[in-house]
């Protein structure tokens, strides 16, 4: 039932490759943190196993009784989204709590400082 | 031992008001921190040129952190009682020996300044729809800690030594009178009310908008439920 055609595959195989070469570039750079790339580096992962081995996800979502093998990519592609999506508002929420301390923490050092400057 | 008192004083662009609420404090010769929260009028200048004691917090953090800036300061600086008061001229300087009186005589860790209480008079009491708001957040402390607070969202409360040190290790950000009130009580702090004056703002708008209402309200229950619910002893966040 393998009705992927060799253009597509290798499409998505370029596709796939170019994206895995970007992110590790990134956290080569340390532009991204190897903690929140491992994430996407696994989807891409996922990418390129159903680009070389398209009969292997035909074969799982038989297994697991979807009707289509797209049924089953859309839904498991929509999970890791929200997954990212989650973990990416924990991040934020801590991120918030940090930047308001910083922020108190850098104000009131500030006044203090000029508060000195004054009085030499 | 006379106790260090400070009124910790938000401003979020109140270059109009700020002058006239530290004068009136000034001349109780109270001690003061405006903390301008990254205004973007002249709050700053005019504080300057005034000779008003003030923290320019760097970015705006909104009205909970804002507080917490002062409340941190009132650590670092080792004063007992510090007292919230806004910038807008919305509260009324008389009433602090009020509010202060059960703090001096230890009946209670924290004052808040209601309009709500029996004994209150006339004076301005918010909108129809904010006291409604009002009314749902005093009840659901109510059934959460069996207490009853009248006001639970007004900006005008003391506090002792205690609370300042809690204060300033944790401070809700987001709806942080009736939040750190439902906090309080869990944590078997005692709670008074004193009534008090209130005036509408003398210039400017409130900080909050009333499209917003419903969102904050869901928000705000939502806050004072799950601290109602969370171990005691727990720190403030």
């Amino acid at each position: 039932m393998n009705d992927m055609s060799m253009e597509l595959r290798g499409t998505l195989l370029i596709i796939v490759v170019i994206f895995m070469c970007l992110i590790l570039n990134m956290i080569r750079k340390k532009s991204i943190h190897t903690k929140y790339a491992l994430l996407w580096l696994l989807s891409a992962t996922a990418m390129m196993i159903a680009a070389i081995f398209p009969n292997l996800f035909t074969l799982f979502s038989q297994l697991l009784g979807f009707e289509a093998t797209s049924n089953m990519i859309f839904l498991f592609g929509f999970f890791i989204l929200l997954c990212l999506c989650f973990s990416m508002t924990l991040i934020i929420s801590k991120q918030k709590k940090e930047l308001t301390t910083l922020i108190q923490q850098v104000s009131l050092l500030q006044y203090r400082f000029e508060h000195d400057k004054e009085k030499n | 031992m006379e106790k260090k008192i400070l009124l910790i004083i938000p401003a979020y662009n109140e270059a109009e008001n700020i002058v006239h609420t530290a004068d009136s404090v000034k001349e109780k010769g109270l001690d003061l921190i405006v903390i301008n929260d990254g205004s973007t009028d002249a709050t700053a200048q005019v504080c300057e040129d005034h000779n008003i004691p003030h923290i320019n917090s760097i970015l705006n953090l909104g009205i909970g952190g804002a507080v917490q800036t002062g409340y941190k300061y009132a650590d670092i600086m080792g004063y007992d009682i510090a007292v919230q008061f806004d910038g807008d001229g919305q509260h009324n300087i008389e009433d602090l020996e009020k509010l202060l009186e059960p703090i001096l005589n230890d009946e209670a860790d924290f004052c808040i300044g209601s309009r709500f209480l029996e004994e209150s008079q006339d004076g301005f009491k918010s909108t129809a729809t904010r006291r409604m708001g009002i009314y749902v957040i005093s009840s659901l402390i109510k059934w959460c800690s069996g207490k009853n607070i009248s006001d639970p969202t007004s900006g005008f409360r003391a506090c002792n030594r205690t609370i300042i040190e809690q204060f300033a290790a944790g401070y809700p950000l987001e709806y942080p009178e009736p939040e750190s009130i439902m906090y309080l009580l869990k944590n078997d702090f005692n709670i008074k009310e004193v009534a008090v004056v209130m005036h509408e703002r003398a210039n400017g708008k409130s900080s909050i908008g009333s499209w917003k209402n419903i969102y904050y309200m869901i928000n705000v229950c939502l806050s004072i439920w799950l601290m109602s619910i969370s171990k005691k002893g727990g720190k403030l966040r």
